[in-house]
């Protein structure tokens, strides 16, 4: 079976959870599975990956001076809201750590105590969320690009500032105001094509 | 006889390159329609100087074309300067037909012309591109309109074709490059024209001296 392009980011502190059933079936489904014990090396992951298709598993509480779930959502939310973040935990949420979580945009809470397939059926859901949006059909075309191509002049604006297809993607990706434009044109030429009877639905 | 003044940013770092190529179109499009013209063509100008060009031509109706950078109330060139300007110098293109491709100029500058009698302004309201790979299709899609003005169609008519024009280009594009034929589109959506639609080359003849 072809499993899915993606990375699914477990983070963790508890290790006995890298031996959790879950991981394996996640492994059958997708195409790489990590788990990251240390919520600072896993800010540094994402850092280093945000501009991968991602779906990050996220527990809420960390020993010792480790960022808490909250902390790490936060830092994933500066950066992109296009990487879907399930929370998995252990213990019940206080209200404003679930304020913060709407906030930030959480996919999805999911206890530790459910099936592992309620967590599979959750991390689907956020696959398709994200494989059915414009923005995900934008960042496959640009990654099917060679990689030297990433790096040329690609569109300049009359008031002088250009950006290479690699700085398009890192837009979309982080969601500026010139990523989400990008995307607003190609909804726009959608749409004209149609009207103009040029592509069918 | 036809005046036309050309004012072009050739040394624009980012845009040179484009500003060059709209320059050479356009002088190629006027030089092929067998219109006896009289160019002012310059690409280093300050206001100044612009004042002095313009004062010879537009007591009559002329054609001025600008590529250049804009913002919503002036035309800029040399990494910024005012060359025209609400503030400064709108007055000076009385009797011209404005054709430009600086981004935000049809919005203020755009009306504060034609409230102090130029006749018409074709340009865009919003943030228009260039695509790197694709500057001749980029190119040839701007100078559309001026091209169909030129073969004697009104000025009107020569915003309909160009739009036909920018469509058909889109069609070739989007199942090449969608993401390049999206930023063409915005081009097309972003232009405006604005003042006295009915006038036709022939408005713009004016006897040799």
């Amino acid at each position: 079976m072809k499993k899915d392009d993606v990375s699914i980011v477990f983070i963790d502190d508890d290790i006995k959870f890298i031996e959790d059933p879950v991981l394996e079936e996640a492994r059958e489904l997708f195409q790489n599975v990590e788990f990251i014990s240390d919520s600072n090396k896993a800010m540094e992951y994402i850092d280093e990956h945000f501009s991968q298709k991602m779906i990050i598993v996220l527990d809420m509480k960390f020993s010792g001076s480790m960022p808490n779930g909250g902390e790490v959502l936060k830092k994933v939310r500066d950066l992109t809201h296009l990487i879907p973040v399930i929370i998995w935990s252990g213990n019940d949420v206080d209200k404003s750590e679930l304020s913060d979580l709407f906030k930030n945009k959480a996919f999805a809470f999911v206890s530790k105590s459910s099936s592992s397939a309620d967590l599979i059926d959750a991390i689907s859901k956020a696959y398709s969320s994200f494989e059915n949006t414009i923005i995900c059909a934008i960042e496959d075309w640009i990654r099917s690009h060679p990689e030297d191509s990433l790096s040329k002049p690609f569109i300049t604006s009359l008031d002088g500032k250009m950006f290479t297809l690699g700085d398009v993607l890192t837009e979309i990706r982080m969601q500026t105001p010139m990523g989400l434009d990008m995307a607003k044109k190609l909804n726009n030429l959608t749409i004209d094509l149609l009207m103009r009877n040029k592509e069918t639905l | 006889m036809v005046n036309i003044v050309i004012i072009y940013d050739k040394n624009d770092n980012v845009l040179g390159d484009f500003f060059c190529k709209c320059r050479s179109l356009l002088l190629e499009i006027s030089l092929n329609n067998k219109i006896d013209i009289s160019v002012v063509d310059e690409c280093c100008i300050d206001a100044t100087q612009l004042a002095d060009c313009l004062s010879k031509v537009n007591e009559n109706n002329f054609l001025f074309c600008g590529f250049l950078h804009g913002n919503s109330d002036s035309m800029l060139i040399n990494s910024g300067d005012k060359l025209i300007s609400t503030e400064i110098n709108h007055y000076l293109l009385t009797n011209a037909f404005i054709y430009t491709f600086s981004c935000h100029c049809g919005t203020q500058l755009a009306d504060a012309l034609i409230k102090n009698n130029a006749h018409t302004f074709w340009g865009y309201n919003a943030e228009a591109y260039v695509c790197n790979d694709y500057i001749d299709i980029f190119a040839k899609c701007s100078l559309a309109g001026y091209k169909y003005f030129i073969e004697g169609n009104t000025i009107s008519r020569s915003e309909e074709l160009m739009v036909e024009d920018i469509n058909l280009a889109l069609d070739e594009l989007y199942l090449k490059n969608a993401l390049v034929a999206a930023c063409l589109m915005d081009n097309r959506n972003a232009m405006v024209v604005k003042g006295d639609k009915n006038l036709t080359i022939q408005d713009f003849q004016v006897a040799k001296l």
